[in-house]
């Protein structure tokens, strides 16, 4: 089971309700659109999502919401909880099918373009036949991410934290790619840009493993160690046999 | 000996009475129990305090329990609530009622003007809407000010200028820190040529609030319009400072460079500058 969670409910569905009415002015942009719900219930049901402490309170928050409100305004940005919540659960099934939920109501949702495109080169899920499309999402998500400003009401760092979250997904995908088709040392710089960027432990497995392609078997360790300390748990299960493969290697010759 | 014993029964059974008392307290909070029964008043303080502690959708709920329970003051809030979630519909409605319910309070009129003037940017109308709560009570100091900037949207800077030093004239009677007059006064002044009054305003406003990036800015500006160019470049280095995606401050501190003949310092900037555009996008003032 995947454990590590990192933010609870996504960052950018953070940012749909950032503005406050005490504060002395509001930067809310004119004629503002934004998901509008048709009860009071529903708008309860949805607020739920902010509540959950755990990947799991979140997921049953939001499937909740999703079986009660399918035609609701907010399905998109409940799918997107759930989606991420299901992910860190290590239910990668359920995750891909709420990715592709959400991109049947917005196809250039950057959150779902991404999330799908790593869905696709999961360790544990990853098949070559898959390749080439989780590479062009990534290149869609990135491209949409280019066309994105900063929010009025939003916070600079909260928005360069998930602007960078984001494009690491993006980096780490184009990384992965490159490795699989033989481009290992723009694999390795990929994703050292996406580590560099947001220091999740799956960049720094997947920099051990093209390390270890390129012969290169004190890289190869010191990633691992690195995906081992930053985590989740499920990234140091893999950084932990790959640490062991390597010694056993080691051992051989 | 009987008034001794009296007393020492009486001060037994009142510190038992209190010991009951904490410990039933220290109960409640260990479970999370309130103490008193939530009746629509005790729902409308719990409601109005996680509003302005940010849990908005939690006090909708709780004041949408108020307003059943039959408290018509939790309209207001409620109202506000779906302000911030911004949830138009339920807005309209609940502000509706809230006039309904207290039809000689100006509060409801104020924030009704507010929505009509950011959400819907309709400056017409909210000025209506804010003129109806000025009429209830005419020392409104948000009304005084919203108003000032609804005419300012319009083009009616005359009339705006006396909103807004009314709502100064208003603030600085009660000793109230509302930053917001003054720095919409400062760029009226500024727009109209008179620098003077816009750097006499624009103090004032980075006094009251020296962490709002747009006070900084505008000093900044102005400071700049004034020809003081070190004191400009100290207020937009502070207004990076305080908000790094504020890239018209960034853009101007360059140009403030290059006039002044730094030419690194400017090229440094402008290409800073270039870089969080990138990320940013277009900035704070789109």
């Amino acid at each position: 089971m995947r454990v590590a969670f990192v933010s609870y409910v996504p960052p950018c569905l953070g940012m749909l309700f950032c503005l406050l009415l005490h504060a002395q002015s509001i930067s809310v942009p004119s004629g503002s659109k934004g998901p509008q719900a048709k009860s009071g219930a529903e708008l309860d049901a949805f607020g739920l999502l902010y509540e959950a402490h755990t990947p799991k309170d979140s997921a049953a928050a939001a499937e909740s919401f999703l079986r009660s409100y399918p035609d609701s305004e907010f399905v998109e940005y409940a799918a997107i909880a759930a989606m991420h919540s299901h992910h860190d659960m290590g239910s990668w099934k359920r995750s891909k099918e709420l990715a592709e939920l959400v991109l049947k109501i917005d196809p250039d949702n950057v959150d779902a373009l991404l999330h799908l495109a790593r869905l696709l080169i999961d360790p544990e899920h990853e098949d070559k036949g898959n390749l080439g499309e989780a590479g062009r999402l990534a290149e869609r998500g990135l491209t949409k991410l280019k066309t994105m400003s900063i929010p009025r009401s939003a916070n600079s760092r909260d928005w360069l934290r998930t602007r960078n979250s984001f494009t690491a997904i993006g980096s780490s995908v184009r990384g992965w790619v490159c490795f699989r088709t033989g481009a290992k040392d723009r694999a390795i710089d990929y994703l050292k840009e996406a580590a560099r960027l947001d220091p999740q432990g799956e960049y720094f497995y997947r920099l051990s493993l093209v390390a270890e392609a390129k012969r290169d078997v004190k890289g190869s360790r010191d990633w691992a160690s690195q995906a081992i300390q930053a985590g989740p748990e499920w990234i140091g299960v893999l950084a932990r046999r790959q640490l062991a493969a390597l010694e056993a290697s080691c051992d051989d010759r | 000996m009987q008034v001794g014993l009296f007393y020492r029964e009486r001060t037994t059974v009142f510190t038992d009475w209190l010991r009951s008392l904490l410990v039933l307290i220290c109960l409640a909070a260990a479970l999370g129990t309130p103490l008193r029964s939530e009746d629509g008043s005790d729902l409308l303080t719990l409601g109005v305090k996680q509003l302005r502690s940010g849990s908005t959708f939690a006090s909708a709920r709780t004041l949408r329990q108020a307003v059943k329970e039959g408290n018509p003051r939790a309209h207001l809030f409620l109202a506000e609530a779906y302000f911030v979630l911004n949830q138009h519909a339920l807005f309209a409605a609940e502000i509706a009622a809230a006039k309904a319910a207290a039809p000689t309070q100006a509060e409801p009129y104020y924030i009704e003007g507010r929505h009509t003037l950011l959400v819907e940017g309709n400056a017409q109308t909210a000025v209506e809407q804010f003129k109806l709560a000025l009429s209830r009570d005419p020392e409104h100091i948000k009304a005084q000010c919203y108003l000032g900037i609804a005419l300012r949207n319009l083009q009616r800077h005359a009339e705006a200028e006396e909103h807004l030093k009314t709502a100064v004239q208003l603030a600085e009677t009660v000793k109230v820190p509302f930053y917001l007059p003054y720095q919409t006064l400062a760029e009226h002044y500024l727009d109209q040529g008179n620098s003077t009054e816009s750097e006499r305003c624009i103090k004032v406003a980075v006094k009251l609030s020296p962490e709002v990036p747009l006070n900084q800015f505008l000093l900044g500006k102005i400071l700049w319009a004034r020809s003081q160019p070190a004191d400009a470049v100290a207020a937009l280095r502070s207004t990076i400072q305080l908000d790094e995606a504020f890239l018209e401050a960034r853009y101007l501190l360059a140009r403030i460079l290059e006039k002044q003949g730094d030419t690194i310092g400017s090229k440094q900037e402008f290409a800073q500058f270039q870089a969080l555009k990138e990320v940013y996008g277009a900035g704070r003032l789109r």
